[in-house]
């Protein structure tokens, strides 16, 4: 008698604790970005420079260099995700943010310029490629470059600005 | 046969309770850590757990993601600098994700299967400076090169070794020649802050390896 209450209580309580931890589990669906981390990256695939200017947002800087905007390019984008590509050669800097995002830089006539593409793209399920995991409202998305060229003005006049902080 | 009853109802008790344990644990890790990779919110601003985990232990956690910013300028070489980064970097085995010399550029992430120390240390109320609760500390061990903790909080305790991580850690390190003096070089490094087990809650003293090296070189 004695052990068969432990056996049904235990059954009892095995299902339970199932069930329940079950019922608590989070669908967790898997983006193009999700393969990316799982390959280190390897198979990104960086916007074309075109692309970038067409249909990215852009922002001048006068008065610096190419080598300050894109110094101050890396410190903010370091802090706010994994760069994931970075050459000089070709002007591009890619990091891993909240959607990633893809930078090209310019210099004409001493005045830099700098084009912000949000990788959406990345950001789709692989299993229902229309439906995108981090969706971006054109607000939001405005907001959002407006942070980020703020940060980038920040940083880049910052020195000039408040030359002790120069090093 | 009443004390049988008596032993059933203790041990089903028990047994409850161990088995919500257990549940309650999985969900702290849901709950505090999340499946999303990356989760932003407002910096210094603390959470309190659900009721359900309160009844483990009532916490509170810091959700600020501001990244660490940490820079030091080394009287020294640039390559030898950048030679000794990349020392560093395989002796924690680290994967090279981004490695360009002329950008001084180097990001990597620590391998999943690193050892991790686990610490358990005291979070402090941002207002009123009280201890509010615990929440674990991880960061990579390894023999030779101890990597010491780092942070604002004092560190209570010392515990056991965790063997497997899920995820990896990513550090992005950015070095280049000092402005006013070219002979020597300034190294950041920032631990962006991705929604993984231990993100928010990781630190690192990559400088303190990065001069061993340099003495080794």
């Amino acid at each position: 008698m004695y052990k068969k209450i432990i056996a049904i209580s235990m059954i009892f309580i095995f299902l339970c604790g199932f069930f329940a931890c079950r019922s608590r589990m989070p669908e967790v669906a898997v983006s193009e970005l999700d393969k990316l981390f799982a390959n280190d990256f390897r198979d990104l695939r960086i916007p074309e420079v075109v692309k970038i200017k067409k249909m990215g947002e852009k922002k001048n800087f006068p008065y610096v260099n190419f080598n300050k905007v894109w110094e101050s390019i890396i410190l903010v984008l370091m802090q706010q995700g994994i760069i994931v590509k970075a050459s000089k050669e070709e002007r591009i800097i890619t990091a891993i943010t909240v959607p990633p995002l893809t930078v090209f830089i310019e210099e004409n006539n001493n005045i830099v310029t700098v084009y912000l593409y949000w990788m959406e793209e990345l950001c789709r399920r692989i299993d229902k490629p229309q439906e995108i995991l981090i969706k971006l409202t054109p607000e939001i998305k405005e907001q959002m470059t407006e942070n980020f060229f703020g940060q980038l003005a920040t940083q880049v006049y910052a020195s000039q600005k408040w030359k002790y902080l120069e090093r | 046969m009443k004390s049988k009853k008596l032993l059933t109802l203790i041990l089903m008790g028990i047994m409850a309770v161990l088995f919500n344990s257990s549940c309650a644990r999985k969900i702290i890790y849901e709950e505090t850590f999340g499946t999303y990779r990356f989760l932003y919110s407002a910096p210094n601003e603390t959470k309190e757990l659900p009721s359900l985990i309160g009844m483990i232990a009532k916490s509170y956690v810091p959700t600020s993601n501001h990244p660490m910013n940490i820079a030091k300028v080394f009287d020294t070489s640039y390559e030898k600098i950048w030679n000794s980064i990349l020392k560093v970097v395989k002796i924690l085995e680290g994967k090279v994700i981004v490695k360009d010399e002329s950008s001084g550029i180097i990001v990597f992430a620590y391998p999943e299967k690193i050892k991790w120390k686990y610490l358990e240390k005291h979070y402090l109320d941002k207002d009123s400076y009280q201890r509010r609760g615990w929440f674990f500390y991880l960061y990579p061990y390894k023999e030779k090169y101890v990597i010491k903790p780092k942070g604002i909080h004092k560190i209570f305790a010392s515990g056991v070794m965790i063997d497997s991580i899920k995820f990896p850690v990513y550090l992005n390190i950015y070095m280049k020649r000092e402005e006013i003096n070219k002979t020597k070089v300034y190294v950041t490094y920032f631990i962006p802050f991705l929604d993984v087990p231990y993100d928010r809650y990781i630190d690192i003293n990559f400088f303190e390896m990065l001069e061993k090296m340099l003495k080794e070189i």
